[in-house]
Order: C-alpha cells, then structure tokens, then sequence
C-alpha cells in the first residue's frame, strides 16, 4: 500500500464529500427552521443541473452557474408559498409525504421538458485539464470545485453569524416561535429560508453536472447521503454539515479503497452507530431525537 | 396513469394506421374523424394480435428502453401496413418495467392475464429479463428478449422454450471485442463491473478470453448499480497501472465512469473497453470525452441494403439515427411477427417451431439464424471504437466497427453450453 495513494483516496474523500455539505447545509436549515423534511431537495439538486444546461448555450458556464441557483430558489420560495407552508406546524408526516410526492412530479415535469435521455454537460475548457498535487494528477475542476464550496462556506457562515437577518436566521432555527413573538415576520423567514436551502440545492446541482452528466434520476443518489450526512452532523448544525459532509466523503471513499464490498454500506453503517451512541448527531442540539 | 397513457399512444397509433390504410383502400382520405375511429376497429377487433412490450421507461436505462420500443414499433407499422401478421393486424401494448424485476413480472402478469397478450417483446437489463422469461414459461407466452446480453439467458438452466434472444450474449460480444484489444493494447487488465447478472457475465467473458491469451487481472472493483462518482475507483484504477481498463457498465453508469475517466486525464495512461457502449450513450458522453472500443451488436454503419432501409424508415419515423437498441427492438418484433405469419397461426407452440431453426436477413453481412437449441440468434458481432474530437464529422457520427466475427465463431458450443430446453 503506497502512502501516495492513501492520501489521494483521503483528498478525494473530502473533495467528494463538499457537494454532500452543500446539500445538507440546503436540507439542515429548511429542517432546522421548519421542521419540514424537504424530500424535494434530490429533484432540485437535478433542477440546478438542467437550468445550467439551458442558461450555458447562452450565457456559458458562469452565466450559468451565477443564475441556475437563482432560478431554482425562486421555484423553492414558489412551491414554499403554494404547497409547504400549509404543512407547518402539522404532523411532520404531512411535510414528509408532500415533498416525497413534490419530489416525484417534478422528476416527472424533468422527463416531459427535456426528455428520458441524460444531457452532455462539460466544464469550462479552462478547468478540463488536471493539476499535478504531487501525490496524484487531480482534475482541476474538481479542484475548482472545491476551493468555490470552501469560500462559500466561509461566506455563509459570515452571514449567519455576522449579519442581522443572518441571526434572525440562526435564531428561527432555534426556537421559531420565539422569533415570531418578538415581532419578526415568520412568513417572510420562513420563504426566504427555503429559498436559501433550494438556492443551495440547485447550486451543488450546477457543480455536480459537469462530473457525472445530466440525467433525471441524479437527485436520488444524492438525497439519501445527505441525509445521513446531516443525521450524523445533528440536525440544524452547520459545522455538523461541514462534518458530516465530509466524515461521509472520507468513508466511502476508503471503504472503495480497502473493503470495497461495504463501500454502499459503510455510509449506513456509521449513521446507525451514530444514532446508538448519540442520537443527536456530533453537534446536534439536544431534543429532536432524544 | 404512464401505463394507462402508454396503451392508449399505442392504440391511437393502430388506429390511425388501421384508418389510413382503411382510407387508402376505399380511396377517399377525408372519410372523416368517426370513420377513421369505428369503422376499422370494429372490423378488427376480435382478429387483432395483441403483442406486450415490456420496456424501461424510467430508471437508469430509460433512454434504451425507449429506443427498443421505437425499433419495435417499426416492425409493427411494417406488418400492419402489409395486412398484419398471419392476416391479423397488430396492436401493441406498452408497459415501464423500471429497470425492476418486481416491477417487471407485475406489469407482465397484467399483460397476460388482464389484455391477454401471447407474446412480450422488450427489457434492457438482465436482471429483468431473466424474471420476465421464468414467468413467460409459465404462463406459456413466447418472450423476444430484446437487449439482454447476459449469457444465462440462453445459456444454462436459466433459459427456456418460451425465450428467444434476438440480441448477441456477452460472451459473442466479449470474444469479438476482447481478443482485438488484447492484441492491439496490451494483457494487463482491470475490471470495473456492475454488480449484477449481466455485469458479472461480462466480466467473466472478458477474462476467460484474456485467459487463454495468457493475460493478467491486474484488479477489479464491483460497483452498484446506479453509481454516479467512480473518482474513487479510478484512483485504484490508475495505482494498478492496467494496459486496459475493462467497464462493463451501462447506461448512465457508463456515462458517468466514461466521462471521469477523461477527468481524470486516465486516457493518455491506458485503453478503455468493455462489452457494450452505444449512440444513446455517445451522444451524452460527448464527443470530447468518447473513447475505448466496444462489444455493438450493430451500428448504423453497417453497410447492408437493410440495415439502410431500416435506418431511413427509422429517420422518417423519429427525426434522428437509430442506436443498436432501436435496431434489437426492430428485428425482435420484426422475427416474432414473421414467425407468426409462417405459422399462420398465432398460437405461441406453433410460433416457436416457425421460429426455430429459421435463417433470415438480419440486416447483416451475413445471414442471422436461431439456434433451435438455446433459442440464440446466432448473428455477425462488432467490435467499435468510439470517435472523438475532429474526427466526428456529426453529431451521430461516433463509432467505426473495427473487427467483425461471425456468430458461430463467437457464440458457446454446445460443449460449453449445457442447457436443456423444455419440451413443447
């Protein structure tokens, strides 16, 4: 066993890993804030990629990557208005079949706009080559990739924690009842949180397509490790994101490496033991799971 | 509700044929809308063959799935046009399997039971396959398994009477595509397989002829079905230091894989190949990242006068080129419908000696048969490269055939194949 090799599954466990943080930190503050656990969130992870597709052939990849995003927060905020706000408060079951059934049309809505077939999709010329990191030749996009979630971290977290609407954010997490007492518009934070976590989804949608081609179905393999990934983070968390993203992204990709036969089952495994050990989640608060 | 709107495309589809070769006949095209609705069908209805396509429409294969279907549909507008098979005209029923043996038997039981159909043309994955033929030699119906290429499916104690495969076995493919890669590029090779029947036989055609060229498995990795990221396993890939990556992936597995393995800039390092690649893959990959040599069991380039014909009524039809899959689709319906009509029958014990046995045009350079014995169709099998870059002159332009082997130059012996068929 080379020691080069076990530092490029390592880095390619993390580089891998950052497009599951990007979910979750979409499905943890709509969860955390809510209650609601957004199903949809797959379907508009795949939304973020075909916009891409339709704003590049104008506006090229950047176009594309500045305005998907958008374009899919703004039908978040939408379906937030017309269809998830009616849940709140509810059986969190009603939230759970709602976007489970939401997720399920729109893949539909995919197939009947841009058909069955997957789309080809490449990265910016640019970016298509590889940079030597001395342990491995990494390509550069995913390298690109990488450094753009780490700043976008940092900015988010900038915002939550250093900035007014920011903290009205961290506080609806908490407790929003509380918020809506002391005189803050719930309504208006509540749909500009879901637009925040759909922003997200599309986004990592967007990122994503140049790896593994546009197709209907790639939501599905990205919303289950998501969800582990927030379990293991603790709910609401946003360190536990960027932990759990990454603990997930580490995992499977040395489970490939050395036990290849549970890399699918390494990723369930560590979110049972999780839940025996600490229900939680690593950084979760106490209350929604014990 | 898919399912309900599948039928309905589908016998809307019968009805404007059956109505506009109704018109034709009486010479008058403006016999209106309640002619074209009553008249035929009633004329028909109790003379009508039913045939069930059973296809992926969702799932990972969808886009195969679909083109199978498109080819099949040619073939029915072909008979229909003519006065149907043995005098009857045909109206298909379509259903999704979802790339799942569940789902598949499900929708096939419905099939059988419920619209009373005879005969199933259709699936893509293996897996599948194999379900829909154990029900179908139970309920008695004939089964064109359409692009299966899992040898057990006419090979060993999994294949049946009922079952015809119109396509190649992994193993034709492999023995036409894996001797010319061992020759051409190198015998240390890895394996990236997807973890299920079709993947694995694949993969082991692959090695036994590696074997007997003396080759080394340098390592290998099964991989779920489904997988979109194979960054990790393509760093064990290139830590291996292979001649030969072998894939047997399909569908937007082979997609995804195909395109990090270029991202990954592994192209430069080794050769890519596998037992199936395909248009409605190509096309998706692009035409930057296409690469490797591949098991087809035809491309669009195959200069035959009916692989022409074909090709052109499928561009008439659908406004673009067909894949292989089109094509499996298209002789599968086209082999069940003719077996019909020299039947003259369409009771499926009589079909199935009409069938075996039985040369035909294969739309290729030489003559297709089915083997009575297994039920395979024993046909010319192509080893492709996969264009990129300059060379592509268009957008459907993105494979060569390289080598060609006949079909019983590749297909198993009867040595090596130790199937038993039921009797009749």
């Amino acid at each position: 066993m080379e020691l080069s090799l076990l530092l490029s599954q390592l880095f390619n466990g993390i580089a891998t890993g950052m497009l599951y943080v990007l979910m979750a930190m979409g499905l943890t503050i709509i969860m955390g804030t809510m209650g609601v656990v957004n199903f949809s969130h797959g379907v508009l992870f795949a939304f973020g990629a075909y916009f891409a597709y339709l704003i590049a052939e104008k506006a090229g990849f950047f176009g594309a990557l500045l305005m998907a995003p958008v374009v899919v927060g703004m039908i978040g905020m939408v379906l937030e208005r017309g269809l998830v706000a009616r849940v709140y408060g509810k059986d969190p079951l009603y939230g759970l079949l709602l976007t489970f059934g939401l997720a399920m049309a729109l893949e539909e809505v995919i197939r009947i706009g841009w058909g069955t077939a997957g789309l080809p999709f490449s990265a910016p010329g640019f970016l298509s080559s590889f940079i030597d990191l001395k342990i491995m030749f990494y390509p550069a996009y995913r390298l690109a990739v990488l450094g753009f979630i780490l700043l976008l971290i940092a900015a988010l977290w900038f915002f939550l924690e250093r900035t007014t609407t920011g903290k009205i954010v961290r506080a609806g997490i908490q407790d929003s009842v509380m918020v809506g007492i002391l005189g803050v518009n719930t309504k208006a934070l509540f749909t500009g949180v879901f637009g925040l976590g759909t922003f997200l989804a599309g986004l990592a949608g967007v990122l994503a397509a140049p790896m593994a081609g546009i197709m209907p179905t790639m939501g599905d393999n990205v919303i289950m490790p998501s969800f582990i990934v927030i379990i293991l983070g603790g709910i609401g968390s946003f360190w536990g994101s960027v932990t759990g993203g990454l603990m997930l992204g580490i995992i499977v990709s040395l489970c490939i490496q050395f036990v290849p036969a549970v890399a699918e089952l390494s990723m369930y495994l560590v979110m049972a033991l999780v839940l025996l050990v600490r229900p939680r989640g690593l950084f979760g608060e106490e209350g929604l799971f014990e | 509700m898919k399912d309900e709107k599948g039928t309905k495309v589908s016998r809307r589809n019968f009805l404007k044929l059956s109505g506009i070769s109704a018109a034709g006949a009486a010479g008058v095209l403006g016999g209106g809308l309640s002619g074209v609705l009553s008249g035929p069908r009633e004329v028909f209805a109790k003379e009508e063959l039913k045939v069930g396509i059973l296809d992926p429409y969702s799932g990972p294969y969808a886009d195969s799935g679909r083109e199978q279907t498109n080819g099949a549909l040619i073939a029915v507008d072909e008979f229909n046009r003519k006065g149907g098979a043995a005098g009857r005209l045909v109206t298909t029923f379509q259903e999704d399997t979802a790339t799942n043996p569940g789902t598949a038997v499900q929708k096939g039981k419905k099939l059988i039971d419920e619209v009373g159909v005879k005969y199933i043309v259709g699936t893509v994955a293996s897996n599948v396959g194999l379900a829909v033929s154990a029900l179908c030699q139970e309920k008695k119906v004939i089964y064109m398994s359409v692009g299966c290429h899992s040898d057990d499916i006419t090979v060993g104690d999994k294949a049946h009477r009922y079952t015809f495969r119109p396509t190649c076995s992994n193993t034709m493919l492999a023995r036409a595509t894996a001797s010319y890669i061992a020759e051409k590029f190198g015998k240390k090779w890895y394996f990236i397989t997807s973890d299920y029947s079709w993947g694995h036989t694949g993969r082991d055609a692959f090695k036994k002829v590696l074997a007997a060229k003396g080759g080394k498995v340098v390592g290998e990795d099964l991989t779920p079905l489904g997988t979109t990221d194979y960054s990790s396993y393509l760093l064990k890939v290139r830590n291996a230091r292979p001649d030969v990556v072998i894939v047997s992936l399909y569908g937007n597995d082979l997609v995804s894989c195909i395109k990090q393995f270029n991202q990954f800039g592994m192209r430069k390092e080794m050769q890519i190949g596998g037992p199936l690649n395909g248009l409605e893959m190509a096309r998706v990959i692009g035409k930057d990242n296409n690469c490797g040599y591949w098991g087809m069991p035809w491309d669009i380039t195959v200069n035959t006068k009916g692989s022409k014909t074909f090709t052109a009524n499928y561009k008439a039809k659908y406004g673009k080129l067909p894949s292989w899959r089109a094509f499996l689709g298209y002789v599968g319906m086209q082999q069940l419908l003719s077996g019909i009509d020299r039947a003259k029958s369409p009771d499926p014990k009589k079909v199935i000696v009409a069938l075996e046995g039985h040369s035909f045009d294969g739309l290729k350079a030489n003559k297709s048969y089915w083997r009575d014995w297994d039920h395979q169709c024993i046909q010319d099998t192509y080893c492709g490269r996969a264009k990129s870059g300059a060379e592509v002159k268009d957008p459907d332009d993105l494979f060569e055939i390289v080598a060609m082997k006949k079909g019983d130059e590749v297909a198993h012996t009867r040595a090596e194949n130790p199937v038993k068929l039921e009797a009749l």
